[in-house]
């Protein structure tokens, strides 16, 4: 059988590694009962839904023909999101509301707080995102050994709310350099057990395709406005210029009478202008996404073991596709097959060249937190 | 009985082959670099339940991380016939046990908030401040009048302004209030918080006597005296936050919960604000009576409607915000002996009250 064939040759030390995708059942049971007592608990059960999928999933992965295993329980995930509301949510809700008892609620100082919370968010979102990728490192057995990210969930925070701001600063240009750079601690920060994985790698082979996704979605919106602009004009232009004329002047005898309707097909055009656009503008950027999944795998090593990734864009695009459909239909019962697909998606296309000296991994001395998540269930970050 | 098994000690990633046996202390492992040990069957922890290519994955409640992995399926069954648990799948005990978890803790948590939600509001509502129960009323009033025309109001109004002195008549600890009437198509009275009071014009058409509309007035300052309207605004926000508790509160800050929600008030709040319009009455020596026959009049004319309501029913009429009920009628007692009910307005002052919006 498969996982017997690695330990005969595995005390020796080089290995080579390969990850596979082994399906089981149970998880359609599992999708089922989790959506019944997610609304018999009123949300509650989540956290134990949660675990219930990620023990699935995981036991499914098998690296060498030697599954995942995950450790998590519901209670810490409960435990830590309680954590969270009683620390941060529940004194701001109660604040917000003495304030608009007190002020109303189109107070300027309302508005301001509001501000201060999307700051806040801002702030700790990469926090939020560090901290679940620990929590599912420490939970996550193979061959008995613990995974765990070592490093500071603040600085790569800091280094998120960094990268947010100079994105929107520098019109996206500054995305492929600092998403390197992101990764690049997350991954660095990443063991299995005693054995760290490396991350290292340029930015300059992402700014190819980003360069020309970037120019795409510029092009599509500026052709889209034109289209949409010249066509307004050629089907009413006769109609519209009057009414633009008499937009200065209030004391004329009013707008031509079919100007309603030509204001709400304007509206429709625009919309469908608008909703074009995203389309679009997804499609191109999944083929960005898949490059820089791609480039990012192929920079990760783990002891001699470089990995590989074979994303692209059509698959990504399939896949997100399909799980959006899949999630919608069943009004979200089928959400744990989604995360199956991601999941099944990254083994089938992941490998790796080299080898890895198995007998070198010792377990990880890493303390492991009590509970778990509590920020990324608040802010809803994690996406299994 | 014996069988080959890898073991992995949850200190290395490698694994080890290991002999186990069935003994009658429990599983024997040995092997080569592998300590020795005896695992209790009942101490065994199902990793991964045995199925057609998926070996048997046990772990020991003594030790963490360690991992025994058995592939023969002979020894396998054995194993799970003296201990059950390893076999996995439904277990309806421990599936007992979840649901009995779940439904204590439901009904202990209903059961909390009912307490709070029903009294810490009202407690709270006479703790606001009266800036704060204002602008909870201008809000609230803002919404509700939205395409009424504002027709008079007790603070320009001489006939409204004296309706209302005479109802307050012997009650000291009378917070202000403010008697609107506006022209909305709607046959109903409100009380907000901030002690405003909204009687629109259907009403006020629709009403008999001038004792009828001093019924219905005293019914209505009963709710401000006990602060309904600004403890079911507490209980709105109050049952805002515990949605966003359960389902994490990772969402925007909305504004205040439905309208309908706050101007509905609890069959207890309307016994209270008939009991206190009651007392109002006799003490301003107007018959209570005619409250009365206003609730039988409104019962006759909207009752066939008031099923419709439902839960969330529109707040088009009296019966959807204020359900009239034979025990609220019967409650009603007339002036006690010997007290002579005074005149509640003059005719003059009546015909000018009837054709207010006018």
């Amino acid at each position: 059988m498969a996982f017997q064939t690695f330990g005969t040759r595995g005390a020796e030390g080089e290995t080579p590694i390969s990850i596979e995708y082994v399906d089981k059942p149970g998880l359609g049971r599992i999708a089922l009962l989790n959506a019944l007592l997610f609304i018999v608990t009123l949300t509650i059960y989540r956290f134990w839904a949660k675990t219930n999928v990620r023990r699935h999933i995981w036991n499914c992965v098998h690296i060498n023909g030697e599954p995942l295993e995950y450790t998590g329980r519901g209670i810490e995930l409960f435990l830590g999101a309680l954590i969270v509301f009683g620390l941060f949510f529940l004194p701001v809700f109660l604040v917000i509301m003495v304030m608009q008892l007190a002020l109303g609620p189109e107070h300027p100082l309302l508005i301001l707080l509001n501000f201060a919370l999307i700051l806040f968010f801002l702030l700790f979102w990469g926090m939020a995102v560090y901290r679940a990728r620990r929590y599912q490192l420490s939970r996550t057995l193979w061959r008995g050994i613990r995974g765990a990210l070592v490093g500071s969930s603040m600085t790569y925070s800091l280094l998120y709310f960094g990268a947010t701001l100079l994105r929107s600063m520098t019109l996206g240009w500054s995305t492929p350099a600092m998403n390197l750079n992101l990764q690049e601690r997350m991954t660095g920060d990443m063991r299995i057990g005693s054995m760290p994985f490396r991350f290292r790698g340029r930015a300059g082979p992402l700014y190819g395709p980003y360069a020309i996704c970037w120019v795409t979605s510029l092009l599509a919106f500026v052709i889209l406005t034109l289209l949409i602009g010249f066509g307004i004009f050629g089907l009413f232009g006769d109609t519209l210029k009057p009414l633009i004329e008499s937009l200065g002047k209030p004391d004329q005898s009013g707008p031509p009478p079919d100007a309603d309707l030509i204001g709400g097909l304007v509206v429709i055009a625009v919309l469908a202008g608008f909703l074009l656009f995203a389309l679009i503008s997804s499609v191109t950027w999944a083929f960005y996404t898949a490059r820089e999944l791609s480039i990012f795998a192929s920079y990760t090593t783990l002891d001699k073991a470089r990995f590989r990734l074979d994303a692209t864009g059509t698959s990504l695009i399939w896949l997100v596709l399909g799980n959006l459909f899949l999630i919608i239909f069943t009004l979200g019962v089928a959400t744990p097959f989604a995360q199956q697909r991601l999941i099944r998606y990254l083994c089938d296309r992941l490998s790796a060249q080299g080898t890895v000296n198995v007998g070198a991994i010792m377990q990880s001395r890493e303390a492991v937190g009590r509970t778990g998540e509590g920020l990324a269930d608040a802010f809803d970050v994690s996406w299994i | 009985m014996r069988a080959d098994a890898r073991f992995f000690d949850g200190e290395i990633a490698r694994d080890h082959r290991v002999i186990v046996e069935l003994t009658p202390q429990g599983l024997a492992i040995e092997g080569l670099g592998v300590v020795p040990r005896v695992w209790s069957l009942s101490g065994l922890n199902l990793i991964a339940r045995a199925g057609p290519g998926h070996p048997l994955r046990l772990g020991h409640e003594s030790e963490v991380g360690t991992r025994l992995v058995i592939t023969q399926e002979a020894f396998t069954r054995e194993l799970i016939a003296l201990a059950p648990h390893l076999a996995g799948g439904f277990n309806a005990r421990r599936a007992s046990r979840v649901a009995a978890i779940i439904a204590i803790s439901a009904l202990v948590t209903a059961g909390v908030l009912y307490l709070i939600l029903s009294y810490a509001p009202q407690t709270l509502a006479f703790m606001l401040p009266d800036s704060w129960r204002n602008s909870l009323g201008d809000q609230v009033e803002a919404t509700l009048s939205s395409d009424g025309k504002l027709c008079a109001t007790s603070a320009a109004n001489m006939t409204l302004r004296s309706l209302g002195n005479r109802l307050r008549e012997g009650n000291a600890d009378m917070p202000p209030f403010e008697i609107k009437v506006y022209d909305i198509k709607i046959l109903n009275a409100f009380a907000l918080p901030g002690g405003r009071i909204i009687v629109t014009q259907e009403l006020i058409d629709t009403v008999k006597t001038p004792e009828e509309v001093a019924g219905v007035l005293a019914h209505e300052i009963g709710h401000v005296y006990h602060r309904h309207g600004e403890a079911q605004i507490i209980r709105a926000m109050g049952i805002e936050l515990l949605l966003r508790m359960a389902s994490g509160g990772g969402d925007t800050i909305s504004g205040l919960a439905s309208l309908l929600a706050i101007l509905r008030y609890s069959r207890d709040a309307e016994r209270e604000a008939d009991s206190f319009a009651q007392s109002a009455m006799v003490n301003a020596a107007i018959d209570p009576l005619a409250l009365k026959s206003f609730f039988e009049a409104m019962k006759k004319l909207l009752g066939d409607r008031a099923s419709t309501g439902g839960l969330f029913g529109t707040m088009s009429d009296m019966m959807s915000t204020h359900p009239v009920t034979d025990e609220r009628i019967a409650a009603i007692k007339p002036l006690p002996e010997g007290t002579v009910a005074r005149p509640v307005l003059s005719d003059a002052d009546w015909a000018n009250l009837k054709k207010i919006c006018n």
